[in-house]
């Protein structure tokens, strides 16, 4: 039975975890790039960012490319499973709910 | 994960499954957005570049057609520099990066080099033949590779695009002979720099 994630499950979080889970594995994400995709303040995508580290499911490596600071956000393998998990659990509470 | 508010919020969520829909609605969405943010960064400008090439070099060709032949070599090898250019720049630009174990753009590269060289080994073979057939059949086999990578890299748009081309080159050829490259300078180029531009407008 897949369970919830209740670090996921926040909004914000969700929609990160969205965002990275689309691209292939082991591709990453430009902060920026994520803060104007999901519209939010450097701030708020960065401490959201620092929750989903912590759990292991994001990675975020700063690099430079043409000599100018980049930082770049990648799903891990774990947190791409808990993703996972956590919309197969969703899809089995719509479809337990519709079963009623 | 702890169990127990992992339960929990289950249960909050059980209460309302309303939310659990809108939860999957959101993913989707975003999914949907990244995915059609990553086709706008790599192909949008180089469906520009060459949208443009082909709708200047087919115009002319209509207007010029004795020298057609030398008017799509230049296309091929402005577009050709054109596109490295480009592509220098987009691997600086791109927002996204890839891992350097994975190659894509090399894979990508391989399969557009080993096509057009498929391209010129046919078009040995099926000689003689005249400038329309020549063009049409590049076309088609260049919107061959469209199709391909476009079902390769899940990116619709670029089936879609593949077949309407092809579609549209063989409507031209047959029922537009006269007309062919003013045809082709509206339905291939055209369609190729709309796309482009529809893409970087309305997916970044």
């Amino acid at each position: 039975m897949s369970k919830l994630d209740n670090i996921i499950h926040q909004p914000v979080r969700l929609r990160i975890m969205a965002a990275l889970t689309a691209l292939d594995p082991g591709e990453q994400m430009d902060f920026i790039y994520m803060r104007d995709l999901l519209k939010l303040t450097d701030g708020n995508l960065g401490a959201h960012l620092s929750k989903l580290e912590e759990a292991g499911y994001v990675k975020i490596e700063k690099t430079f490319v043409a000599r100018k600071p980049r930082t770049f956000i990648i799903a891990t393998g774990k947190g791409r499973d808990a993703f996972t998990e956590h919309i197969a659990a969703l899809k089995q509470i719509i479809k337990d709910t519709q079963g009623q | 994960m702890d169990k127990t508010n992992g339960e929990n919020l289950k249960e909050s969520i059980q209460e309302s499954p309303e939310s659990a829909k809108d939860s999957l609605a959101a993913i989707e969405n975003t999914m949907l957005r990244t995915r059609k943010a990553v086709a706008a960064s790599y192909s949008s400008p180089l469906m520009i570049l060459w949208g443009l090439l082909l709708t200047i070099a087919y115009a002319s060709a209509y207007f010029y057609l004795k020298y057609a032949a030398v008017i799509f070599w230049t296309m091929a090898g402005a577009g050709t520099v054109g596109s490295l250019l480009v592509w220098s720049v987009l691997l600086r630009k791109i927002p996204f990066k890839e891992p350097a174990e994975e190659k894509i753009n090399l894979r990508i590269w391989a399969f557009w080099w080993s096509l057009l060289l498929y391209i010129f080994i046919w078009l040995s073979l099926l000689a003689p033949f005249n400038g329309k057939q020549m063009n049409a059949f590049i076309i088609t086999a260049i919107m061959f590779g469209y199709i391909i990578q476009g079902l390769w890299f899940t990116a619709y748009f670029m089936v879609r695009l593949g077949l309407f081309i092809t579609a549209m080159t063989l409507i031209g050829f047959y029922l537009l002979p006269n007309y062919y490259c003013l045809w082709m300078a509206f339905m291939c180029g055209g369609a190729v720099l709309c796309t482009g531009l529809y893409i970087r407008l309305r997916w970044r």
